[in-house]
């Protein structure tokens, strides 16, 4: 294979400038001191509307969203488009929760979920299990970034096998996680305006130019069509079967409600300024949808182009994500492809800053602090944080090489069902406590148990694998025990984490009625239910200034 | 939507009465985009839009429905939020609710050693 010189020149360029603003961006808006996780994970607990949008945006629609979401239409068709429901719902069902956690954590300082649930339960147990869960969902998804880096790289011809295969993405990995470790939140932030300009410019491009040249949106979908017509699976088609109907809302509906659970989303909105700066940005992040939506109709472009998946050197098998970038690499001319895959590359790097900053906050705050060194300085805490965020980019870049890229694939499958159990403990505990600390232990557990379980029973005709072959299980496996089977003889599938969610649910609830029946104690809430109202104003005392904060603290050691 | 039931823990008995939720009945637009999880109603390929079946562009269309109903919601919640609700039992939005000087200390409970010093400082807080 020919190494492709333009393409690499243009997207060493571009990345090399992201690199280099990441860098800088320490210095952008200095808070007073860079020794406290609100400046560092946080960005100072001031970013605006603009910046919002940038940053949120890099976050949910990430480079590895823009090729697996077309990858999948390529493969499957219609069921890959349950992004588009899934973003439709995620906002305007986060809307309210958002507002009343910004608040509260804005009131008490906390940095995560987890500090959340720790503060309204005071159970350091509970909020353990949050923030093992987040860090566990977190990790695969930055290893899925890295593999739509390497995905760009090998289409450009670094396509070789074993460690040397490898090497680019090593080069990228120490890149990202050095510019982390020095900028923290603010280098993702910055570095997001290139990738924006640069994504939109390209998408925008191909979304006119591709269906002109491949001869219109109605060859290409017939071009489409017929592909599905030749396969014998009832899986794939231009609509949904009516079997996998309920798993494509199911999975939209899971996804949605899982979407803010994730460390590096919940960061992105606690490092807003104020409440109205969430508002605008629920309103206005569905823009990204619509890019998202367009760039979901390139799989259809590429089916219609004639496109084949590279051969992957380094795994030996054909790998799926480089579908769009192959299909880029034959339409256009190589500057361009370069761009493009500059935009993938870049989209990449952003999401995956932030997904270390959150799982380290989550580390730092829950884990060390909780129960290694109780008495840490916010000093102590910041360099902690920082480590750890180069050592959970270094787990993923060895999950890539070492492990293989597929079982970052079934990782990530798997934490979006064990993130969604969190649900409870977080985001329904933003508006009452009426669940038992204890019942939502058992409801985690249950919840994660069950989920997990289903996947590993799921098999993938279409790939031969017997297990964790996609997210839907058929509903005739579904029962009680083992006592009692609802729908016998269905061939509808669902979403694994629906079910599991609803089993953590009943369990959660059942606990609850129990342990009040018993008058167990259910720990003491340390927010009040002002808290979840305050708002970024002069009158709200409430709010500290995030300056004031952090330079008492690092004016000297903390008081007691 | 979500009622909230005193929780069983040990409270002062002089606690004020607060605002624990902020109701808009704007905020019910925020539901109407799980229709988009209604599949019969749009899985099928007739009316075609520039030869996309109408699978597609009818949810790419609801991308637009959802931005609308959420700015409709911020902009008819904008007001609502300065001052955090009416508290202090002043009985309703538009008053400021001061808390004392002393709250800012207590807002830093995190760098106590020991969190559960702080039910101590709720009792002190609500007899404010």
């Amino acid at each position: 294979m020919t190494i492709k010189a333009t393409e690499l020149l243009v997207f060493s360029a571009l990345f090399g400038v992201a690199a280099v603003l990441g860098f800088i961006a320490s210095r952008w808006k200095p808070g007073r001191s860079m020794d406290h996780l609100d400046e560092w994970a946080l960005g100072g607990r001031k970013f605006g509307s603009w910046i919002t949008w940038f940053l949120m945006g890099g976050n949910i629609y990430t480079g590895y969203t823009l090729i697996a979401v077309p990858a999948l239409l390529f493969a499957s068709g219609a069921s890959g488009f349950y992004a588009i429901p899934y973003l439709i719902l995620a906002y305007p069902l986060a809307f309210l929760p958002l507002l009343r956690m910004w608040s509260v954590s804005r009131v008490h300082g906390y940095v995560t979920a987890a500090d959340f649930v720790r503060g309204r339960y005071g159970s350091s147990a509970l909020a353990l299990l949050v923030a093992i869960t987040g860090i566990v969902a977190t990790l695969p998804f930055i290893a899925l970034q890295l593999v739509a880096i390497e995905a760009v790289l090998r289409t450009m011809g670094l396509n070789e096998s074993g460690l040397v295969g490898h090497l680019p993405l090593f080069i990228a990995f120490v890149v990202l996680a050095l510019f982390t470790y020095q900028s923290g939140l603010r280098a993702p932030a910055l570095i997001a305006f290139v990738k924006d300009i640069l994504i939109y410019l390209v998408i925008l491009v191909a979304v006119l130019y591709l269906p002109i040249k491949l001869g219109g949106w109605d060859s290409i979908f017939g071009a489409a069509d017929a592909k599905f017509q030749q396969t014998q699976s009832g899986q794939d088609g231009l609509l949904l079967g009516g079997d996998n109907q309920l798993q494509y809302a199911t999975f939209a509906l899971g996804s949605a409600l899982a979407l803010f659970l994730y460390p590096h989303a919940l960061t992105g909105v606690l490092a807003t300024r104020s409440r109205n700066v969430i508002k605008r940005n629920m309103s206005a992040l569905p823009l990204y949808s619509l890019l998202l939506g367009l760039v979901a109709l390139l799989g259809y472009c590429a089916i219609a182009a004639g496109v084949r998946p590279l051969q992957n050197a380094g795994t030996d098998s054909s790998d799926s994500s480089t579908t769009i970038p192959v299909l880029f690499d034959q339409q256009f001319p190589s500057w361009f492809a370069g761009m493009a895959f500059a935009a993938i590359g870049i989209g990449a790097l952003v999401p995956a800053a932030i997904m270390a900053i959150g799982a380290a906050n989550l580390w730092t705050r829950n884990i060390y602090k909780a129960y290694v060194r109780p008495d840490a300085t916010p000093e102590m805490e910041t360099r902690q944080a920082r480590s750890a965020s180069l050592l959970v980019a270094l787990g993923a870049v060895l999950c890539i090489v070492v492990i293989d890229p597929q079982f970052a694939v079934d990782l990530q499958l798997f934490g979006g069902v064990i993130i969604l159990q969190t649900l409870p403990a977080v985001a329904i505990s933003l508006y009452t406590r009426w669940f038992h600390r204890q019942a939502l232990v058992i409801g985690w557990l249950v919840g994660i148990g069950y989920g997990l379980w289903m996947l590993y029973y799921v098999p993938n005709p279409a790939t031969g694998r017997l297990h964790f072959g996609g997210p839907g299980y058929p509903l005739r496996d579904i029962s009680l025990l083992g006592l009692w089977t609802p729908f016998p003889g269905s061939d509808k599938t669902v979403y694994v984490g629906f079910f599991a969610l609803l089993a953590n649910l009943a369990v959660a609830v059942a606990g609850t009625l129990l342990l009040r029946q018993l008058r167990v104690f259910n720990g003491v809430d340390g927010t009040r239910p002002t808290d979840y109202l305050a708002d970024d104003s002069e009158a709200d005392t409430r709010v500290t200034p995030v300056q004031e904060r952090v330079g008492r603290y690092s004016a000297g050691p903390a008081r007691r | 939507m979500t009622s909230v039931s005193p929780p069983r823990t040990p409270r002062p008995p002089q606690r004020p009465r607060q605002q624990r939720l902020q109701w808009n009945s704007w905020n019910l637009l925020l539901l109407v985009p799980l229709l988009a999880l209604f599949t019969p109603l749009f899985n099928r390929v007739n009316p075609k839009l520039f030869g996309m079946p109408f699978f597609y562009w009818f949810q790419i269309l609801n991308i637009f429905v959802g931005v609308a109903l959420t700015s409709l919601v911020y902009m008819t919640t904008r007001e609502d939020d300065y001052f955090g609700g009416g508290g202090g039992g002043g009985g309703g939005g538009g008053r400021p609710d001061r808390l004392g000087a002393d709250w800012r200390d207590q807002a830093d409970w995190r760098e106590q050693a020991d969190w559960r010093d702080q039910a101590d400082w709720r009792n002190q807080g609500a007899g404010r």
